[in-house]
């Protein structure tokens, strides 16, 4: 199987399945736009990832390796947020930190099934709770003025009602 | 013992920034969108009292493209500020419309962006309906089914020459002139659904010699005792 190196921030080179590393839309570009073919020893910078969450990445890919190329968002539908697979969940059950490291990195690497699992995971830590509640969650400076805060709160105001 | 203790306050350091800082500054405004997406509109409200950043993403056009307020009761000037989100798909059957305590006029002063617009037994003045009204023309779909009109408001909704399906079931106050301008107006009117509403037989024929070549489906029914000979000749 043919297979790229791929280096992390910190130096770290991953020997990876060229399909697995194509799943990033970045790596596939770069690939393709440098001409690189398999078999080459070259060596792919990811500057942007760190090697702790690399790994991660490939690990995930490597998991949805067969899956179907994600379509394009219909807005038409309703957003859901409850069908996270359970290997996905277990997958994210990591800290705050490394759940946001791999939100940059699905982000940075354009792999979209990542991206969107670990947003829909973080907004159900938003979902359902107050403003003070989601800072608490999230260390969020509460930046507004008090008379600030009273416009924004009388603005949403037509939420509660009836 | 300094130097073990600048590296315990460096390390402290480092921990504390990476377990009390606001991981969210890290992210683009793009990739908190890709989250916000996923929220329902109350989270997103609510999202809209944490902070400046979050009020200023939480109000993206993008998120805010369809709303249900059905059943609910909103005041005009409420609604003002929510259209003025940019929104396109809008549903309000049975809801109810109010004046806010500071307006004597309705006012809807944006043009919005609505395209579908559902105000299915809405509760709703014929004044504050007309400014809603007159602040759209590029509506697709409309339904006022059993909301009561009259030739004003007829002229607001024929003011949309892109509108495809008008439900007006069970609508009084539709008078031969209002019927005349809205069959002129919507020359794009593929589906138009005029059963129950006391149609009077000018009405009728006005709408049967206006009607656009593009029509589809039309509902008649319970005019039958207002239908002339000449409109049922007419093959739909």
């Amino acid at each position: 199987m043919p297979t790229i190196k791929l280096q992390s921030s910190d130096g770290e080179v991953f020997d990876t399945d060229v399909q697995i590393a194509k799943c990033s839309g970045t790596i596939k570009t770069m690939l393709e736009d440098l001409g690189m073919d398999e078999g080459d020893d070259e060596v792919v910078p990811l500057p942007n990832v760190n090697s702790a969450i690399l790994r991660k990445v490939l690990q995930w890919a490597t998991f949805h390796k067969d899956d179907p190329i994600p379509v394009e968002d219909d807005d038409s539908k309703e957003k859901r947020t409850d069908d996270i697979s359970s290997w996905d969940a277990d997958f994210l059950k990591v800290d705050q930190g490394t759940l946001f490291e791999l939100i940059l990195a699905a982000n940075y690497l354009d792999i979209k099934g990542l991206l969107d699992v670990t947003c829909k995971t973080v907004a159900n830590m938003i979902k359902g709770k107050t403003p003070e509640e989601i800072r608490k969650t999230f260390n969020i400076k509460n930046d507004f003025t008090p008379a600030e805060e009273e416009q924004v709160r009388k603005e949403n105001e037509w939420c509660e009602e009836k | 013992m300094v130097k073990m203790t600048d590296r315990l306050c460096f390390l402290i350091r480092i921990i504390s920034t990476a377990y009390f800082a606001d991981p969210f500054d890290r992210l683009s405004d793009e990739v908190i969108l890709h989250i916000f997406k996923w929220l329902p509109k109350k989270t997103l409200l609510a999202c809209g009292e944490v902070s400046h950043r979050f009020n200023r993403v939480s109000k993206d056009e993008t998120l805010w493209v369809r709303l249900d307020l059905s059943c609910r009761r909103i005041k005009t000037d409420a609604l003002s500020d929510i259209l003025n989100r940019g929104i396109v798909v809008l549903r309000m059957s049975q809801a109810s419309i109010v004046r806010a305590d500071n307006m004597s006029e309705a006012e809807f002063s944006h043009r919005t962006k609505l395209q579908y617009l559902d105000l299915s037994m809405c509760t709703v003045d014929k004044d504050v309906l007309c400014a809603l009204l007159s602040s759209c023309r590029s509506l697709i779909k409309l339904s006022l089914e059993n909301v009561p009109l009259n030739e004003q408001i007829c002229a607001e909704i024929a003011a949309n020459p892109t509108l495809e399906s008008l439900n007006l079931t069970m609508c009084p106050g539709i008078t031969a002139t209002a019927m005349r301008t809205m069959a002129k107006g919507l020359t794009k009117l593929q589906s138009l659904n005029v059963g129950w509403a006391y149609l009077s037989s000018e009405a009728v024929t006005e709408l049967v010699h206006n009607l656009t070549p593009h029509m589809l489906r039309l509902n008649l029914a319970g005019c039958r005792s207002t239908l002339a000979n000449e409109g049922r000749a007419i093959p739909i």
